[in-house]
Formats: C-alpha cells, sequence, structure tokens
C-alpha cells in the first residue's frame, strides 16, 4: 500500500486512492445513520416545535412569557453548571494520579471509575435515597459520633441532588482528563525541574495549561449531559431542582402536547449546540496557544 | 397507571422488544385473516400487570387459545403508532386521566358495550371509548413509629400534623386534598378552584416532600422519612400486613381509576373488544380485587368477594369522591402549567 502516508496525497494523482479519500468514504456509513435516525427526527421535533398545533411561533411564545418553563430551563443551567463545577474539582486529582500511576494501578482505578457505570442511573439514585434519608447511614453516622442531634433532612436538598449527579457524571469527566493527561510529556515536568522550578510551579505553570483541552472536553461533555437530566434530581430534589427534561416528558407523554415538548426539547437543544460551539472555539484557541508556545 | 403501580423491569423490556419483533411477523398480509395467536396489551407493568395475568389473561387464554403479549403503556408511543398508522397494541391499560386524554386526542377506537349490563358498572365508569376497571384511593397514611398517637383521621388533620408530609407533585388529586383540607366539602370539590387550592398548600410548604413515583411515595412513608402524607392504598396495603410500620385512612381519599381501551387501528380491534369485556365481568374483576386491593367497577363483582376482603376495597360512597376526568381532561394542561408555576416560585 504506497498510498498508506497521507502527506504524500498532494503529490499523487487524482485517479488512485489516497488515504484521506479512504477516511472519507468510511465516514458514509455511519453518517448515513446518524443522519436517517438522529437528524432527520431532530429536524421533526425542530419543525413540529413550529407546527402544531398551528404554524407560528405560537409554543415559544407559551415558553417565553409565562407558565413555569423559563424558571426551569433556569433551574436546568444552573444545576448543570454546578454539576460540571463539582465533577472538575473531584474529578482532576484522581485523573492526575490515575494519569501518573503504574499501569496496574491505572487499571485498578479505571475499574473502579467505570464498573459504577454498570448500574442503572434510577437504582443508584434510589441507592442515594437509603443513603441521605432520616434514618439512612449518613445521618445514623452523624448522630451517633453526636455531630449533629437530630437528622438531618438531606432529602429534598441540593446536597443530595449534587451528591447523586456528581456520582453519575464523574465518569465521564475522568476519562477525558486521563486521556488528556497521559499525552502530556512527563519529561517538560522534569525539564522544568531541573530548570529550578518547585513542583508547585512546574504543576501550574506546566501541566495544567496543558490539561486544559482534557478539562475543556470533559465539562462540555458532563454539562450537556447534565442538562437532560431526569431522574436523580426528581427522586432526591425538590421543586427547586424541576429539570426541563422533567416538564418535556409530562407533555410529551402525559399532556401529549407534542408541539410545547418541542419547543421545550428544541430550546434545549440549542443551548447543547451553543455550549458545544463555544467548548470547539476554546480547545481551538487553547490548542493553538500550546501549539505556539505560550 | 403508570405511577400507582409500575416497575420498569428487564421482564417488561424484554416483553416489549418480542411485542415489537411480533409486530414484524403478524404483519404479514397473508397472516392478517387468521385468528391471532397472540395479542398485544399495553399496561403499567408490575403489581397490577401479575394481577391482569392471572386474573383476565388466563381466563382468555383457556377461552380463546390467544397469549396476551404486553408492553409499556406510554402515551407518547401510543400516538406516535397512531399518528404512522402502525398501531402494535390491541388493549391498552392506563390511568383514567391520561386515558380520556387519549379519547379526546382521537387516539382510541370505540368501544361495543351492547353487551354489557350498564346497571352493574358504577356510575361514570362507562364511557364511549374506554371503561373504567377499578378504584384505588389516593388517600392518609402515617408512619405508626413517627405517629404514635392521634394519627389524621381527614386531610385537615394531615395538614395540621407535626412534621413532613408527603404529596404527589402532580395537580390531579393533591389539588383535590389541598382544597378538602381548607374545609371544602368532597361534594363541592369540582370545579376544583386553584387559586384555593395552592393557597392551602402555601400554608404547608415547608414540610412538603414531594415525591414523583409512587414506589418512592411508599418508601418516604415506610422509612419514616416522612411522619404522614398522601399514598394509592394499593402501595401501603401490602406493607401493612406484612408488618412494616405503616398505616391508613380511606376516610376523605380521592378515587382513581384504571381504564381500558383499544387504540385506534389496534391489529385485532374485534378480538380486542372480546378481551375489554372479558375483563370487565364480574368474574375477572372479582379475582382482580383478590389480587389488588382496588375496589371493581363492576358491582356484581362485590357479591362474590368475601367481606374480609371488600373491607380494604375502595367503592364509591359518601366519604370518598371518584376524582372528576371530564373535568381533568378540559382543563389538565392550564391547571398542570398553573401547577408548577407554583412549585417553581
Amino acid at each position: 500500500m504506497a498510498q498508506m502516508n497521507p502527506r504524500q496525497d498532494g503529490a499523487r494523482k487524482s485517479s488512485s486512492w489516497s488515504a484521506a479519500d479512504f477516511n472519507r468514504l468510511l465516514a458514509i456509513p455511519p453518517g448515513a445513520v446518524l443522519a436517517l435516525f438522529f437528524l432527520v427526527p431532530i429536524f421533526g421535533v425542530i419543525w413540529r416545535s413550529f407546527s402544531d398545533p398551528a404554524i407560528g411561533l405560537l409554543n415559544y411564545r407559551r415558553l417565553f412569557t409565562d407558565g413555569p418553563y423559563l424558571q426551569s430551563l433556569w433551574l436546568t443551567i444552573t444545576t448543570a453548571l454546578m454539576v460540571t463545577v463539582l465533577c472538575l474539582v473531584t474529578a482532576y486529582p484522581v485523573a492526575y494520579v490515575m494519569a501518573r500511576a503504574r499501569t496496574s494501578i491505572q487499571q485498578l482505578i479505571g475499574a473502579l471509575v467505570v464498573i459504577p457505570l454498570w448500574t442503572s442511573v434510577v437504582i443508584r439514585s434510589y441507592a442515594w435515597m437509603v443513603v441521605f434519608q432520616r434514618r439512612g447511614i449518613l445521618n445514623q453516622a452523624l448522630t451517633s459520633t453526636g455531630l449533629v442531634d437530630t437528622p438531618v433532612n438531606f432529602i429534598p436538598g441540593s446536597i443530595a441532588v449534587y451528591v447523586g449527579m456528581v456520582h453519575i457524571m464523574l465518569p465521564f469527566m475522568i476519562l477525558p482528563l486521563v486521556a488528556n493527561m497521559r499525552s502530556i510529556d512527563g519529561r517538560l515536568l522534569a525539564a522544568a525541574g531541573v530548570l529550578g522550578a518547585t513542583p508547585a510551579q512546574a504543576f501550574l505553570r506546566i501541566f495544567l495549561p496543558l490539561s486544559l483541552p482534557g478539562v475543556l472536553a470533559g465539562s462540555a461533555l458532563v454539562f450537556m449531559m447534565s442538562l437532560g437530566f431526569y431522574i436523580t434530581p426528581a427522586l432526591l430534589g425538590g421543586p427547586r431542582h424541576m429539570m426541563a427534561a422533567v416538564l418535556i416528558e409530562e407533555q410529551a407523554n402525559r399532556q401529549l402536547d407534542w408541539g410545547l415538548a418541542s419547543a421545550l426539547a428544541t430550546v434545549l437543544l440549542v443551548l447543547t449546540v451553543a455550549v458545544y460551539s463555544v467548548y470547539v472555539r476554546l480547545s481551538n484557541r487553547v490548542e493553538g496557544g500550546l501549539a505556539h508556545g505560550r | 397507571m403508570e405511577h400507582r403501580n409500575s416497575q420498569l423491569n428487564r421482564r417488561r423490556f424484554l416483553a416489549a422488544a418480542g411485542a415489537g419483533t411480533l409486530g414484524l411477523a403478524t404483519g404479514l398480509p397473508e397472516m392478517a385473516q387468521a385468528q391471532p395467536s397472540r395479542m398485544v396489551m399495553a399496561t403499567g407493568g408490575g403489581a397490577i400487570e401479575d394481577a391482569y395475568r392471572k386474573t383476565v389473561f388466563a381466563p382468555w387464554k383457556e377461552k380463546t387459545g390467544i397469549d396476551i403479549i404486553t408492553t409499556g403503556n406510554e402515551g407518547a408511543r401510543l400516538k406516535a403508532m397512531v399518528e404512522q398508522g402502525k398501531t402494535e397494541w390491541d388493549v391498552l391499560q392506563g390511568a383514567a386521566e391520561e386515558v380520556i386524554v387519549y379519547a379526546r386526542q382521537g387516539l382510541l377506537e370505540k368501544l361495543d358495550t351492547s353487551k354489557l349490563d350498564k346497571t352493574q358498572m358504577f356510575p361514570g365508569s362507562v364511557h364511549e371509548h374506554f371503561l373504567l376497571t377499578d378504584f384505588a384511593a389516593y388517600c392518609i397514611a402515617w408512619n405508626k413509629e413517627n405517629v404514635k398517637t392521634n394519627p389524621p383521621k381527614d386531610w385537615k388533620e394531615l395538614w395540621a400534623i407535626k412534621g413532613r408530609i408527603g404529596l404527589w407533585k402532580r395537580p390531579f388529586q393533591t389539588l383535590e386534598v389541598a382544597l378538602l383540607a381548607d374545609g371544602v366539602a368532597l361534594k363541592d370539590l369540582y370545579p376544583l378552584d386553584v387559586e384555593r387550592a395552592l393557597k392551602s398548600l402555601d400554608k404547608i410548604k415547608s414540610k412538603i416532600v414531594w415525591w414523583a413515583r409512587g414506589a418512592q411515595g411508599a418508601q418516604l412513608l415506610l422509612d419514616g422519612e416522612v411522619e404522614a402524607g398522601a399514598i394509592w392504598n394499593g402501595r401501603v396495603h401490602a406493607p401493612k400486613l406484612a408488618g412494616a410500620p405503616v398505616d391508613f385512612t380511606l376516610n376523605q381519599s380521592i378515587l382513581v381509576s384504571d381504564a381500558w381501551a383499544i387504540p385506534k387501528g389496534a391489529p385485532n380491534i374485534a378480538k380486542a373488544q372480546e378481551l375489554v369485556a372479558l375483563g370487565s365481568t364480574a368474574a375477572a374483576q372479582a379475582a382482580f380485587a383478590k389480587q389488588l386491593p382496588y375496589g371493581p367497577a363492576n358491582k356484581a363483582a362485590l357479591t362474590l368477594l368475601g367481606d374480609d376482603i371488600k373491607v380494604s376495597l375502595p367503592q364509591p360512597g359518601d366519604n370518598n369522591r371518584l376524582l372528576d376526568i371530564e373535568y381533568w381532561a378540559a382543563n389538565g394542561a392550564a391547571v398542570n402549567e398553573r401547577f408548577n408555576k407554583w412549585l417553581l416560585a
């Protein structure tokens, strides 16, 4: 296979196959599947939000003028943001240790991170209910050690919601971070040490900037996934955590008002796309910066 | 009646997957004329599906040789199937206040009630597109370890209780009991005075622990997470008998129903009519009431039951009120929006 090296593409005659052509060809089947089973339905949803029950902005007027929808969207965004920040703070040290550990330790931590994914989100949310309830193990520990006199009402509450959601989202933050941190050349840190940097300096000025692409990727992933959260806030949180997904389900499945449900879903989609485009811009800039040795 | 009874489980998922494949198989034209070997019924799953299996599906199989396959009863799926003209369900069961929405949206076939003895059915249980099959009670329950003396006898006393109160995070039934707690008489409930109900809820807002699912609401009571609260009787009946620290009263309860209906364009409409008819017979409903503590819609079923069973069955009467599904069908969207706005305020 002479055309293995893509760098030679430019010199090749167009009649013969290049690796880029081959890659493009490979992308056709998944692209077609995505278009057929993902894009077409999504455009259907968007179209419905403008056409059901009548053509126009009826549903959006309902969303943006009155009712619980704007408030719920705002709660959704702030909850997702909070979960992202908490995930990042928790995941970063784990990923750091994991990326720099021996292979066997790395595999062990990796397993511990991934295994919770095997249990359904509903079951994990119920499990957190058991932990956080009045006679749950957390309260038992708090009262028996004398830290509090009467059990704390964690449910419904923000602490329970954040712990439950962060628990579910952690792998999606840790894995991109680890992938990124593993690609950071350890010799750069050694070199910084040789040149007189303290470990803290080396971390802050070498490692942290180099890990930003992982931070951005993990944060974008967690934020976008958290926007669609449904069951965990419903079980662990009060009305202050009524996510947009709950309202969408209500309209789609119970009121059967698909126009309004589609409009809500479209707004969430626009939000997600907006976050994604910010992510793309930022990560281009970060990587551009890194490439220019900033 | 997804919330009142359901549990998502693997078996149900497999049943749904099976039903999907079955749809492919029975879709072949040469098989359309023949008697079906299987029919599909959409249910809320869990305990209620097990009860149907024993009390309706088994006699049906004996009578006709037809197996019933079950699948989940999501309203969105029904609407999508009918819109696409590819209905896979023959019969569906759901909460009456949801099924009436399906009927208003034109998603259901008309029922053949010509052979039904309507004099035997409780008033309000026979509709053009669906039949009520049972009565469950949204009732007052309490944890016996948290509330040792003077348990609440009515909603007013529940509101006054010291401690936390579990309520369903949906307007249906919750607004009704809020009005009862505020002194409205059972007979004067409808049309609901929504603002008054919300003011009544305002008074206990800091004490409320909202639950989203029936299993969760029951668990709050069983674990003593709340002192007392509202729950469907079927959720606490068995735990109470098994010795859990929970008790309840049916006084002033709001009765809610399961409804059976036939989706528009069902594959085997004639057979589906027969199955719905079988489900509303006295024999089937009496057998059902022995499985789950829900009162029969067919009064004749009561004559087949002993007093020991009957005492725990909710039946329309002076100390309760049947949920006005006509009211909710007409006002549900607006009231739901108002309720959610209040929740988030």
